[in-house]
């Protein structure tokens, strides 16, 4: 069989060697055994390899192969026993086997230190001397490996001597009363006491570990040497990993009984690390994930809800204080072991929601406060006015609490956005839930459409003065943010609508780029068809600049300049692009029919006049004038009244007054000295809705600051049927030109009437969208059960409001009613059918 | 042959009107048609030759000329001539049994009838003189309330000619009455062991209730009477379900008053 191996040079005679029989192998035997000997006591160096090897060689060749490996095995036995043994057994002192039986030893830390590593030094000198011997070994019987071994599938002299040294020194029972205990148990106590110790806090001998796991690394259950069955992992690592389990769930308990979430916090980060280094330096690295995995388990997931729940320095502190180093921590420690940070999702929106519903609370206790003395008499907005500075401007004061709310809600919305890329790595699944906890909070708050909409109407008079761009498109991002939580843009809608309007129609927006930047943001959030109707209003008040410089032209080109001039400035509106109905003028149900008041013939001719010059190029529009909504410039001469003194010469004025008021003053031109008028004259003679005129006059008679006319009696109410007014002589301003204050001209807080009317007619709007989508979806489907139309209705409506299941239901009623729908009958499902 | 129950008896009786066979031959027939006077009847002239409908249409033209007066217009049969008809075939006008005929005949109003109608209504169930449709009117009175498909037919027709021409609603007291004829004999009772139906429906609706009654108000109450009939805990409504707001309303009423009174059952 070795011709077959193409080494027949070096081959000795087969013969001589056969012959030497059985007394041979003895003899070599015995310069092997004695051989061995030498190596195990480290006097390898006098022996020749040369010549073991050879016996060796001989010995496998006559085929005694088997002979020799045994008596190996015997030899490495008995010198287990007699010479390795015992210096192991004197290094386990009853100390050592008292921790290992779970005994309390009496025995200092640093006692226990000493001889655990006295312990572990000798294992670890023997293994590495068994090591060293074996290399030997294995090279002189390499030949008895490399045939013998190989041929007959037994595992190297190697791997057999790895094995024994397990069964005979780690497996070897410390006595033969007890065979439970064996070194093995010593060595993992021991190595586990002294990982506990480092724990506490003492320094151990890292390396000196570091080698006893290299030995139970290069060991295996069996001699098949199987990576998965090294007793690193079968033995070591279970015990080692249990060990920690429950020095861990201790810890945590001992946390959770004695100290805050911070140090708790701190405490588990400290421990990641150290067992992350332990493992790479100390034992394997493999265990690092298995070691982590119980930290997480034991530190984090097990006692997770106490410490976020924790007084004063749970979830609730961290965020109240900032405390960002400790939401970093908790961000990264619970994105350890869920990451869908479920706990911390719910614990930030629960926090959010309660913040929020705090300062909703804070602002409706103060409208509580404020309105109710406003409600009653004065819903119109004189409230203004400076004689009620005994009960300071409530409406106003709503107004800066509609702001405050708002300020509020952004401050809140700033602190959890600083926390979000601060502390939680700008987690996009807690983003969903941050703006969805938000969104929520904003929606419970019934007025949110109108805050946000004073907000912006208030940043855009005056808050954006002086601002640089960037500011002004900081303040401008905070308002989107804020219309995208709007769960019903119709309302909001509404109201910018409004609040534009005034802007618009008083001149009292402060830059038309931004109001345009406004638009074409909301365009981008919300959607074309939320823009249209204010973009509109916007290209309405650029044609009537048009209009007006034409129709000056036009006038000039009459060349009919003889006639007593009256310049016009023009808004021609759109009527279904301006929110009419909220823009002011009566609201009286009675007075529905006065709308058109009866101007005086010089405003009829102008009004004529333009209207020919409109209509030339429009054919079939039609024009009606809002009295309630423009104003005019009058020029006023008041007449000497004294000899000296500010009434001591005639003065002019330069008065702005509403259009309506305007129209009252004229009146009073035809009137001579001492001539009155009666409230009722002048509406008789003007047809001004009472409201309407009872507003104005207040302004002209009442308000100091251009009162041209008395009233009789002169209190400080509202002017009403009954009173009587005269042209006001002793009239004087310091200024020339005077603007009389304009009620109903600033945008403020709706007062609950108003509010009410609003909501009603919103609700009106809504039922006629609702109408329209259930006829759409019906229209296409011809059949529908009831469920899918309500969700479709829903889904179809959801970019602009939430619609209310009741009022979906009177919808789908009032459509069958009017035989737009049928009920199907006997359908399984309730089920509608459209009615072509 | 098994004994007949007094449904079937009456069938019995109201064939042999119709169609004047003997008892046992109408047993036969009406039988063979499951128990389904209008099938047995069908067959039994279709079979005996077409010659009795266009007979019996001639019949019921006199018939309803006999109760048009003159001022009435051509083909109509005005208030008057309704009422004598209607004493002529015994139905009692304070109950629901008057609706029957109306139905038959479809009444556009309760004191209206077009010949048309009139002629195709008695003609589909082939009775073509008073005694026959007297007849015939008592066993379908008999019947109203077991049988929920023709109750619920003349419950729908009562909307149709209780309301005023033209109109599409019904005032609220005006249906308040009907409904309170419909549900009680001989029309169904609309109660339960716990629960007195009709009388919760008109109390609620007299102090809630401030509209007139539409066509779907109407006929959802029908279906709701059913429902409710079938399980008095109310366990099928659900808010998410179909029925108009008044229903809904009308459950909170209800739910609020057993709340008062005794704990829900719990279902």
């Amino acid at each position: 069989m070795i011709s077959g191996r193409g080494r027949g040079k070096i081959r000795p005679p087969r013969r001589a060697i056969i012959g030497h029989g059985d007394s041979d192998f003895d003899a070599m035997w015995e310069l092997l055994r004695s051989a061995l000997r030498e190596i195990h006591e480290k006097n390898a160096s006098k022996l020749s390899f040369e010549q073991l090897y050879r016996a060796s060689y001989k010995i496998v060749l006559k085929k005694l192969g088997d002979r020799l490996y045994d008596r190996v095995k015997e030899f490495e036995e008995q010198w287990f026993a007699a010479e390795v043994m015992p210096t192991i057994r004197a290094l386990i002192t009853s100390n050592l086997v008292n921790i290992t039986t779970g005994g309390i030893s009496g025995a200092t830390a640093n006692e226990r230190r000493t001889t655990g590593e006295d312990f572990l030094k000798g294992l670890k000198a023997s293994w590495e001397d068994h090591i060293t011997v074996m290399n030997m070994t294995t090279d002189v019987l390499m030949y008895m490996d490399r045939v013998y071994c190989s041929d007959n599938r037994k595992a190297s002299i190697f791997t057999t001597a790895m094995g024994l040294f397990r069964d005979h020194i780690l497996r070897s029972p410390l006595s033969s009363t007890d065979q439970n205990l064996i070194t093995f148990d010593i060595l993992n106590s021991v190595i586990l006491d002294q990982i506990g110790m480092e724990r506490e806090g003492d320094v151990i001998n890292k390396h000196l570990i570091r080698s006893c796991v290299y030995m139970l690394e290069g060991l295996y259950e069996t001699d098949e040497e199987n990576e998965n069955d090294k007793l690193y992992h079968t033995v070591f690592e279970v015990e080692f990993l249990n060990s920690s389990r429950a020095f861990y769930r201790n810890e945590c308990l001992g946390l959770l009984r004695d100290s805050d979430a911070s140090t708790w916090l701190r405490q588990t980060n400290m421990r990641f690390v150290e067992e992350d280094a332990r493992s790479r330096t100390t034992i394997a690295v493999s265990t690092a994930p298995k070691i982590a995995a119980v930290v997480e388990q034991e530190m984090i997931s097990s006692h997770l809800q106490e410490f976020l729940a924790m007084e004063g320095s749970g979830i609730k502190a961290m965020i109240e204080n900032d405390r960002y180093d400790d939401l970093t921590l908790l961000y990264q420690l619970i994105s350890r072991v869920d990451p869908s940070k479920e706990p911390l999702k719910n614990a930030l929106q629960a926090r959010v929601v309660e913040l929020g519903s705090d300062i909703n609370k804070t602002i409706l206790n103060t409208d509580f406060a404020n309105l109710p003395a406003e409600d009653g008499d004065a819903a119109e907005g004189a409230d203004k006015e400076k004689d009620k500075a005994k009960k300071p401007n409530a409406a106003s004061k709503a107004t800066a609490a509609a702001i405050k709310w708002v300020d509020e809600v952004l401050q809140l919305k700033d602190k959890f956005d600083t926390m979000w890329r601060k502390c939680l790595d700008e987690d996009l699944i807690l983003q969903t839930a941050l703006t969805k906890s938000f969104s929520d909070f904003i929606n419970l708050f019934p007025r949110c459409s109108e805050y946000v909409s004073l907000f912006i109407d208030d940043n855009l008079k005056r808050g954006i003065k002086g601002k640089t761009e960037g500011e002004v498109d900081e303040v401008l991002d905070k308002a989107t943010t804020l219309i995208r939580y709007i769960q019903d843009k119709d309302m909001f809608e509404r109201y910018y609508k409004k609040h534009l309007a005034r802007r618009l129609l008083h001149g009292k927006s402060e830059s038309a780029d931004v109001e345009k930047q406004m638009i074409s943001r909301m365009k981008l959030e919300i959607g074309n068809a939320f823009t249209t109707k204010l973009e509109g209003m916007f290209k309405d008040m650029q044609t009537s600049e048009d209009l007006s410089s034409g129709y000056r032209n036009y006038v000039r080109n009459l060349g009919d300049l003889d006639r007593k001039q009256i310049d016009l400035g023009i808004n021609v509106l759109t009527s279904n692009h301006w929110p009419m109905e909220s823009m002011g003028g009566s609201k009286d149900e009675a007075e529905g029919g006065r709308q058109n008041c009866d101007w005086p013939a010089e405003i009829n001719t102008l009004q004529e006049s333009f209207k020919a010059f409109y209509l030339k190029e429009r054919n079939g529009r039609m024009l009606t004038w809002l009295g309630f909504l423009g104003n005019a410039d009058i020029r006023c001469v008041f007449p000497k009244m004294k000899e000296s003194g500010n009434l001591g010469r005639e003065r002019k004025y330069e008065i702005n007054v509403t259009t309506y008021g305007m129209v009252i003053l004229l009146l009073f031109n035809d009137l001579g000295d001492d001539e009155t008028l009666s409230f009722e004259e002048i509406q008789e003679r003007t047809n001004i809705p009472t409201t309407d005129l009872s507003r104005v006059l207040f302004t002209i008679s009442v308000l100091p600051k251009c009162r041209v006319l008395t009233k009789d009696p002169p209190n400080k109410e509202h002017p009403k049927p009954g009173d009587k007014f005269a042209f006001n002589k002793c009239f004087w301003s310091k200024a020339i030109k005077i603007k009389a204050p304009v009620i109903s001209g600033v945008n403020k807080v709706e007062g609950e009437e108003e509010r009410k009317e609003t909501e009603d007619r919103n609700d009106e709007h809504r039922g006629n969208v609702i109408d329209t989508v259930i006829v759409r979806i019906m229209k296409a489907r011809k059949e529908f059960t009831h469920q899918l139309l309500v969700t479709e209705v829903i889904s179809q409506l959801t970019q602009r409001f939430k619609p209310d299941l009741g009022m979906m239901k009177r919808r789908i009623e009032s459509l069958i009613e009017r035989e737009y729908l049928e009920r199907v009958e006997e359908a399984a499902t309730p089920t509608y059918r459209y009615l072509a | 042959m098994p004994p007949m129950t007094s449904t079937q008896r009456t069938m019995v009786n109201q064939f042999m009107a119709i169609t004047g066979v003997p008892e046992k031959t109408a047993q036969k027939l009406l039988k063979t048609a499951g128990w389904k006077i209008e099938q047995a009847s069908d067959s039994y002239f279709a079979q005996s030759g077409g010659s009795a409908p266009a007979s019996r249409g001639d019949g019921l033209e006199k018939l309803f000329e006999s109760y048009r007066s003159k001022e009435d217009e051509v083909g109509e049969m005005g208030v008057n001539g309704v009422m004598k008809y209607l004493q002529d075939i015994a139905v009692n006008l304070e109950d629901a049994s008057m609706f029957v005929p109306l139905e038959i005949i479809q009444a556009p109003s309760l004191g209206e009838v077009s010949k048309e109608a009139f002629v195709n209504g008695w003609k589909a169930v082939y009775c073509d003189t008073i005694p026959k449709q007297k007849a015939y009117v008592a066993q379908q009175i008999s019947m109203l309330s077991t049988d929920m498909a023709l109750f619920k037919r003349v419950y729908r027709h009562v909307f149709v000619c209780a309301k005023d021409k033209g109109a599409k609603a019904l005032p609220l007291d005006n249906a308040i009455v009907y409904w309170q004829i419909l549900f009680a004999a001989p029309g169904k009772e609309w109660a339960t062991p716990s629960t007195n139906w009709i009388a919760l429906w008109v109390e609620y609706l007299t102090a809630k209730f401030t509209k007139t009654v539409n066509k779907d108000m109407w006929n959802q109450t029908f279906e709701f009477f059913l429902k409710s009939m079938q399980d008095e805990t109310l366990s099928f409504w659900s808010e998410d379900g179909a029925w108009p707001g008044v229903i809904d309303e009308f459950v909170a009423y209800v739910k609020e008053k057993r709340g008062g009174a005794e704990p829900m059952e719990t279902e």
